[in-house]
């Protein structure tokens, strides 16, 4: 037991860069572990929580604009076996007009969706409230509705539209004018900065909302007034999978195309997911390559180590050494190395993570608990080490294949095979030639290495091919799926006639017009579900620019719905699909596939004789006007001088509305910078580990090399030229994986977006600066590990004392 | 009787050469104030107990080793003062260095490996080069090895090749620290009469080692304690010949130095 320990101690000190090595290695997987693996517990946790504390039950039904459910749709619904008890909201969703936020500082922020006013009742759905310092919820027993004339919003309304208490939200329609003091910020898991289900949700004092009630009788047309249906199941039906218990809501009720349901479960595991998408992007692949760098690097520095040692081995073997000895030498020093790190990492991740979680609030609206989560970090720790320890015992069964008089007698275990390649030993470039010889003599353990910089570019690709996906340009015409730089809304036909022509010497007064169309929209019925229409003219159908199959429509049979849409409800090209507009049907042949921000994808797009063909009244079409300009930078300006002049005409601009994307494209940059600097630094560290083993291994080389006569700076290119080698290869294998999966990585985190696809563009000047930096780095490095050939003596270089 | 009426020419001179190794807060002192010359086409031998500095001595003199103080004059030059690169030079065109452990470099074949420092130096042509490491082979009765790596050959091959190798840029002096103690007598027999061949044929050699029959090859024989000179033994030039005789005379000396 005692020589073990002076073999354990030995170890440690006479190969501490490679303690040091899988102890940082060990770190960091512990601290990305334990935070990405706490973000999904804990986000998974407070969405369960809240729904439990709203008492949003397990289903909830929406209903369509023109259905009011009735007392026995209730009834059906109550006498369901499945169903357990059933909380039937009243609402009132105003359409066609948003509304604002007054900020205090007198800004006005328009919302972007139909608002709908419910009741707050602290004793029915008790949606949580944020504190005023906005770190934690209200008591329970401090929860009340909000004053007369003072509203709740939902917390995501704080990233959306910078909203503080304080605020007023104006809602100004044709007849009436209502303003709300914002007294209270909601946690509605329908209602968060990723997801928003429905219309924006104000809730209101009971009798503010029983004045809307009165007005929605009075004026149907714009207040309509309905409800929302959050039901829970049975126990025993608990079970039973959403899709079908769907289905039997729609036989027992007869509710079907009139209502759309989603389950709470949905929600929760959406949260989950959204947070794992980022994770599983940013950190848990990052993980992965760790890992499995860590793989090579222990595999190698053992394999190594056991070459190296391979003599003394040999001695301990022929005093008496038992296999057993060596292999618990080994395990226990680089197992304990591991677990070292592991714990450091862990404890660092707790500072780290409470730097992170105010990020998580923004992304999902809800305050998550920043407990570290210990137990499945360490389980996934756990693996890692199991199978860390699977690849040590197969290095290690070199050792027991040692016989202890062979090694003594060769003294060292020998490092090549003939070189693969046949390179005449010649002038000129003689070192590049010993180099070349070097590398290809001992081919294979540069393989590991070689993928290890495959991995590392190939992250470093997806990270640059992030940072151009957010940028204006491609933000209108593969994500918006129409191109402009300006759009002016207005509410009707005369509305437009009276004002166009005075806008557009607005905006000509600053720059040229390019391009101009009309863009109609309204919110029409398809495919079970209510969704954004666009409707062109047929000669302005080429500004469609994200099509993503077929064509645009040309007529009033034809239709263009969103990828998303179709891969839904699993129609293709050449399909009918109905569509419903009030009491009209009518029947189109969808004839191309596009994608669109808008809507969070849920789109389609006609050509004008629609608005014939459905009789669609003047009324519900929104008229926008498109511009294209000179000068994309001065929409800002041109915008406010249109508000100054117009203030009834809404105007909006691609630089702002990029700006409102600020979190999501942020994000992506973030997510870019943060993947970008861990490869470098992990490729600095996994290429020094490297060249520290290369060196070590083949300085007995470098010795006679010098001995016999050359030059100091010529070794140092023979060693240092290889890792050039390496980095090329490493390179083009990278770029090859990128050009396989970089699509399907990139259209994966687009579905977030509600997009189908998003074509990957490399800033080409970017990718040939990091590659260069990458290779001259690997070189550096090596060079750098190199000059022990410089200070050595060449006595001890090649070890003959 | 000719050789030793003729003034020798000195062509290396080692003056008060002190070497320290220090590890930690250890100093060994090695060499001390030592003093020494070697003359050109001699064949000296260095012999000495284990651990005197023989070896030590021996990479001092051959640029391989820097030194705590003293000088080393070759070619008029303090080689002690000599910057890397010159010291390159000097190890790659002037001097051959012959090890007991053989060092060739494990991934180039007898061949490469011979004409390497050829090919490193800037004056002979790729094809001059591998004319003389093909000769050299083959005098050395291993031209049939020479596609073949140092693994795949006998230590004695291996010890030839690192001969030829310290020969083909034709070095003023030949050092050799033990180059038969790795070999077995055989061996050790092939690799000393290529020596005194090359003696013969006026290559300056010097030569460290235990092995009481390669001492006889030396025409003067050096015996070091402590890193001092305690003695000398001068003998005529080797021949097969007159072995008896002379082999008495060396053990008579070696037995009253305590060998
Ligand atoms: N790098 C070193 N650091 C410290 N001491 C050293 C070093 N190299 C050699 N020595 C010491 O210097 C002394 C002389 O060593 P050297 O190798 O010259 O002896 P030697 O005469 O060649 O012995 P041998 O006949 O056994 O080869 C020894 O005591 C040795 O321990
Ligand atoms: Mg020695």
């Amino acid at each position: 037991m005692k020589a073990l320990w002076v073999l354990i101690k030995a170890q440690f000190k006479n190969k501490k860069s490679n303690y040091i090595s899988i102890f940082f290695i060990a770190l960091l997987i512990g601290l990305l572990l334990s935070l990405s693996v706490s973000m999904i517990v804990n986000v998974n946790n407070t969405a369960t929580d809240a729904a439990k504390a709203s008492n949003i039950g397990d289903y909830f039904m929406m209903f369509v604009v023109n259905y009011v459910p009735t007392d026995e749709d209730f009834e059906n619904l109550n006498q369901m076996e499945e169903i357990k008890s059933i909380r039937v909201p009243e609402k009132v969703r105003v359409i066609g007009e948003y509304g604002n936020i007054n900020k205090k500082d007198n800004e006005k922020i328009s919302l972007e969706k139909d608002p709908a006013f419910y009741a707050y009742r602290s004793d029915f759905m008790p949606f949580r409230i944020l504190s005023e310092d906005k770190k934690s919820y209200l008591p329970p027993d401090q929860v009340k509705a909000p004053e007369k004339g003072e509203a709740y919003v939902p917390i995501s309304f704080i990233a959306q539209f910078g909203v503080e208490i304080g605020d007023t939200y104006h809602l100004k329609t044709a007849e009436e004018d209502f303003k709300f003091k914002i007294s209270g910020l909601v946690e509605d898991l329908t209602q968060t900065n990723m997801i928003s289900i429905g219309e924006h949700n104000i809730y209101l004092n009971e009798s503010d909302f029983n004045l809307l009630k009165q007005v929605s009788k009075k004026n149907p047309e714009q207040f309509h007034f309905n409800y929302m249906v959050y039901f829970d199941v049975n126990e025993e039906f608990e079970t039973v999978p959403m899709n079908e218990m769907f289905k039997r809501v729609q036989e027992k009720t007869g509710l079907r195309d009139k209502a759309i349901f989603s389950g709470t479960d949905d929600l929760l595991i959406f949260f989950a997911s959204i947070i794992s998408y980022i994770i599983i992007f940013a950190i848990l692949i990052f993980i992965i390559i760790m890992f499995i760098a860590s793989l090579l690097i222990s595999n190698f520095s053992v394999a190594s180590s056991i070459e190296e040692e391979y003599k003394n081995i040999g001695v301990l073997k022929a005093i008496g050494l038992k296999n057993r000895s060596f292999n618990l030498v080994y395990i226990f020093s680089y197992i304990s190395a591991m677990i070292l790190g592991f714990v450091v990492g862990l404890l660092l991740s707790i500072p780290l993570y409470n730097m992170v979680t105010p990020y998580l609030f923004d992304v999902t609206s809800m305050l998550a608990t920043n407990q570290i989560v210990i137990l499945p970090t360490l389980i996934g720790f756990l693996i890692f080490v199991l199978i860390m320890l699977v690849f040590l015992l197969i290095q290690l069964r070199k050792i027991g294949k040692i016989v202890p008089a062979k090694a003594l007698r060769e003294g060292k275990q020998a490092n090549y095979s003939s070189s693969g390649v046949k390179i005449k030993l010649s002038k000129p470039v003689l070192n590049l030639k010993l180099s070349i010889k070097q590398f290809t003599s001992s081919a294979k353990s540069y393989i590991g290495s070689t993928f290890v910089v495959a991995f590392l570019f190939f992250f470093v690709l997806v990270s640059l091919s992030l940072t151009t996906v957010m940028t204006p340009d491609r933000m209108m015409t593969e994500f918006w799926g129409f191109d402009w730089d300006l759009i002016t809304i207005y509410d009707s036909h005369e509305e437009y006639e009276e004002n166009n022509q005075q806008i557009r010497k607005i905006i000509e007064e600053d720059v040229e017009i390019n391009d101009s169309y009309l863009v109609y929209q309204l919110p029409i019925s398809t495919l079970d579900q209510n969704v954004g229409a666009f409707i062109l003219e047929e000669k302005d159908m080429d500004q469609m620019t994200s099509i993503l199959a077929g064509r645009a429509p040309q007529d009033d049979a034809e239709v263009a719905i969103t990828k998303i849409l179709a891969d839904n409800a699993q129609i293709q090209i050449g399909d009918s699909i109905e569509v419903k507009y009030n009491d009209n049907t009518a029947d189109f042949v969808v004839t191309g596939l596009f994608q669109t921000i808008n809507q969070a994808g849920q789109a389609v797009t006609f050509a004008d004789s629609v608005i014939e063909k459905l009789a669609i009244s003047d009324k519900n079409l929104y008229i926008q006007e498109y511009y294209i300009i000179d000068n994309q930078d001065k929409g800002k300006d041109i915008a406010k001088n249109i508000n100054e002049q117009l203030p009834d005409i809404e105007v909006q601009n691609v630089v702002e509305m990029w700006e409102s994307y600020g979190l999501m494209a942020a994000g992506f940059d973030y997510l870019a910078v943060l993947i970008l600097v861990l490869s470098i630094v992990f490729a600095i560290i996994s290429s020094f580990i490297l060249a520290e083993k290369i060196f070590s291994k083949e300085e007995a080389d470098f010795g006679v090399l010098k001995a016999i006569g050359i030059k100091v700076s010529s070794i140092r290119r023979i060693f240092s030229l290889r890792f050039i080698l390496i980095g090329l290869l490493g390179l083009i294998l990278g770029f090859l994986l990128f050009l396989f999966t970089g699509n399907s990585i990139l259209s994966n985190m687009s579905l977030l977006l509600g997009l189908s696809q998003i074509r990957v563009i490399l800033p080409k000047s970017l990718v040939i600066i990091t590659s260069l930096l990458l290779v001259f780095a690997f070189w550096l490095i090596a060079h750098f590990v190199s000059r022990k050939v410089k200070k050595l003596d060449v006595r001890n270089l090649i070890n003959e004392i | 009787m000719k050789g030793r009426l003729v003034l020798k020419e000195k062509i290396l001179t080692v003056n008060n050469l002190q070497k320290i190794y220090e590890s930690g807060d250890v100093k060994n002192h090695v060499i001390e104030d030592f003093n020494l010359d070697i003359y050109k086409n001699d064949f000296t031998v260095i012999m000495g107990p284990s651990g005197s500095g023989k070896s030590t001595l021996l990479y001092c003199l051959g640029a391989m080793e820097s030194i705590t103080d003293g000088e080393i004059i070759f070619e008029n030059k303090d080689i002690s003062k000599l910057k890397n690169n010159d010291l390159s030079e000097l190890r790659l065109n002037k001097f051959g260095f012959i090890f007991q452990q053989i060092h060739l470099v494990s991934n180039l074949n007898l061949f490469e490996n011979v004409a390497l420092p050829g090919l490193a130096g800037p004056n002979r042509t790729n094809d001059a080069v591998y004319e003389t490491a093909k000769n050299l082979l083959a005098r050395f009765g291993i031209g049939d090895a020479a596609a073949r790596l140092p693994s795949q050959v006998s230590g004695g091959e291996q010890q030839r090749a690192a001969i030829a190798r310290a020969l083909i840029n034709q070095p003023t002096i030949i050092f050799a620290d033990e180059p038969t103690g790795a070999l077995n007598q055989n061996n050790s027999q092939i690799v000393m009469d290529l020596f005194s061949e090359l003696n013969n044929s006026g290559q300056t050699i010097v030569l460290v080692t235990h092995d009481k029959k390669a001492a006889l090859r030396a025409n003067r024989i050096v015996y070091i304690i402590d890193g001092s000179i305690v003695s000398e033994l001068k003998l005529e030039p080797y021949q097969a010949s007159n072995l008896k005789e002379r082999e008495e005379t060396v053990n008579d000396w070696l037995v009253s130095m305590e060998w």
